[in-house]
């Protein structure tokens, strides 16, 4: 195992820019999830540190050595692809085995390897099927059994979970992350879905438009978002967000935004906006009910079971908050709000969709 | 109704096209005398005088041999060729890919007429007349393009995850393209190499230009030439013709669902 060092990566296809120069790092043995929209080069990120296409610049090093000229075959990664990508034509045990095959690996090893690795995921039973008589999940644990049987240097994980259906989906979650506890691996996950990104990832990096948006904790990234996109795409439901204006009277500091205005925790940040226009981002759970400075009118109520999410217009906005589930009232009726300072945000104005 | 009128349009169609090929298997099996008896015999007695005689008298074998030889090996050299061809325009990036597949289109839309003249001449230069080699060669030259727009078609169709899947496994191009990409491959393969087989062993024209000797001269070209200056032998001709059929007619039933699948690998996701 090792650690996997990018630096200053760029690619470009035609006269499009995919990756303006991004670099980061993964400890050896983290679980490291590359998270961002579709189109914002993550996929690409990881087919460049695989060797499946070729950078325009930059480097790509794991462990001590540096791979950024070497095929996939020199780099000793193993790759796990979102349509699974097994041979068809291949057995369960034939697609496991095959990478090792292809190292001339003795066959005695290869059985071994193959063995265990079935074992561990639980698919024995299944080692002499075609790939085409599997269902979606024990597919996928075929693939990451070809992956893992080779013990490589670095996983990597290209949306893996993207074609299972939302309940498998989390329960292969799970055993991802157990996965990753046992073996120990380094591993580079990418993703489009918060939520995954959210529950597996030791360190989260967000992409958008081919540039490094932040990179930190789940924790980091939820409680202290580095920009308004990290801030709108973490999360669900999404940030809500105002625009407005912060005005300072007496040591305290007011968020202004049409006929709207209410005081705002002292925060260390808020001096350097005083009297300028910001976006505030304001978590659905910040918003408390009863009895505060934000009223409103409730426009939709969504029951959920555990929690329920309300649609509330205030002034010209509408907010979205996150309240328990036996919140009493209905549709049309008035509300207040508190506000709870732990999941206000401040950005310099910009675009609140962005 | 719907229904009936398929079932007459169907019937009509296969029965126009199967009524030369009954009636050249009827007269082959036909005597001498039914051959020329008015009004025609439908039912032949079943005499096989007229195979023997076009495999004595005729040499019937030689030239099904030579068939052998020139569409076995155009069909192989053209299908090993249009594998690498096809793969590579169907994956790796190349530059004016459409104008090579377009140029491949239009080469094999010309005439064979007007290109006669050049190949007879290069043929000759080289002392190709009237060897194997001198037909596979141009053989070759005219089924490429459509062996290669047939498996790139095919190969364009597979997942392209697989073969990263078999170069992060450690394969190289080469490895790739015979261990993963060609088994998936095989009824592309299959039907480009029979629509070659059949288009060699059908042709004439340049079988007939090239090969003026009866030692190297194909089966249709050999059958055209059983005709003497006063002699018009239909029993042999039609015996002849049979025996050149069969092989087409069996290779084709043996493969029919492979074929279909292959030449609908365009349309719908198999």
């Amino acid at each position: 195992m090792a650690g996997l060092k990018i630096q200053n990566l760029v690619k470009s296809f035609g006269s499009k820019q995919v990756l303006e120069g991004i670099s980061f790092e993964v400890a050896d043995g983290e679980f490291c999830i590359l998270v961002g929209p579709s189109g914002c080069g993550k996929s690409t990120a990881l087919r460049l540190i695989a060797g499946l296409d070729r950078q325009d610049g930059g480097k790509i090093f794991i462990g001590d050595s540096e791979v950024s000229e070497r095929t996939p075959r020199e780099r000793d990664i193993a790759m796990v692809f979102q349509n699974y990508a097994l041979y068809p034509q291949m057995s369960v045990y034939e697609n496991m085995a095959f990478p090792l095959k292809m190292r001339r690996s003795p066959r005695w090893e290869i059985e071994a390897q193959v063995r265990e690795a079935a074992r561990f995921l639980e698919i024995e039973e299944l080692l002499a099927r075609k790939p085409k008589q599997l269902s979606g999940g024990q597919r996928q644990r075929v693939a990451i059994g070809r992956a893992i049987v080779r013990k490589p240097q670095l996983f990597l994980f290209d949306e893996p979970l993207s074609n299972l259906d939302a309940k498998l989906r989390n329960a292969m979650r799970i055993e991802l992350a157990g996965l990753h506890r046992k073996l120990g691996s380094t591993m580079l996950y990418v993703t489009h879905d918060q939520t995954e990104a959210m529950t597996l990832g030791q360190k989260i990096i967000l992409l958008n438009e081919g540039k490094i948006q932040q990179i930190g904790t789940p924790e980091d990234v939820y409680e202290r978002p580095a920009n308004l996109f990290v801030a709108g795409f973490i999360g669900s439901p999404q940030m809500n967000f105002l625009r407005g204006t912060i005005a300072s009277e007496g040591g305290k500091h007011f968020f202004r935004s049409g006929n709207l205005s209410f005081e705002v925790q002292d925060k260390e940040k808020l001096r350097l906006y005083g009297g300028r226009e910001v976006t505030m981002g304001i978590r659905p759970e910040a918003l408390i009910p009863g009895g505060g400075p934000l009223k409103g009118q409730i426009e939709f109520v969504e029951r959920l079971g555990a929690e329920t999410i309300i649609y509330v217009k205030a002034g010209d906005m509408t907010l979205v908050m996150r309240v328990p589930a036996d919140f009493p009232k209905k549709v049309g009726e008035e509300a207040a709000f508190s506000l709870q300072a732990r999941g206000a945000h401040f950005f310099p104005a910009g675009n609140p969709n962005y | 109704m719907k229904k009936i009128c398929f079932f007459i349009t169907t019937a009509t169609v296969v029965f126009l096209s199967l009524l030369p090929f009954f009636w050249f298997v009827s007269t082959s099996l036909k005597t001498e005398l039914e051959v020329t008896a008015i009004p025609p015999i439908l039912i032949p007695a079943g005499s096989l005088a007229f195979y023997r005689s076009s495999i004595e008298r005729y040499d019937l074998l030689h030239f099904l041999k030579n068939s052998l030889i020139v569409a076995g090996s155009t069909t192989f050299l053209t299908v090993s060729l249009a594998l690498l061809a096809g793969y590579a325009l169907a994956r790796l990036r190349i530059r004016w890919r459409g104008l090579i597949m377009g140029g491949l289109l239009a080469v094999s839309m010309f005439p064979q007429i007007s290109i006669s003249g050049p190949v007879w001449k290069i043929l000759q230069a080289w002392g190709w007349l009237n060897t194997y080699q001198g037909l596979i060669l141009p053989y070759v030259t005219l089924t490429l393009p459509l062996g290669v727009w047939i498996i790139a078609a095919f190969f364009q169709e597979l997942p392209a995850d697989l073969e990263d899947a078999a170069k992060i496994d450690g394969c190289g191009h080469f490895q790739t393209l015979f261990r993963i990409i060609l088994p998936l491959a095989v009824p592309g393969v299959f039907t480009a190499a029979i629509l070659i087989f059949i288009y060699a062993w059908n042709e004439f024209f340049f079988a007939l230009l090239i090969m003026t000797q009866k030692g190297y001269q194909t089966l249709p070209v050999g059958i055209a030439l059983f005709q003497g200056q006063y002699t018009l032998p239909w029993g042999e001709i039609a015996a002849a013709s049979t025996i050149a059929t069969l092989p087409l007619v069996f290779l084709v039933a043996l493969f029919q669902k492979r074929i279909v699948r292959g030449l609908s690998a365009g349309a719908v996701k198999g």
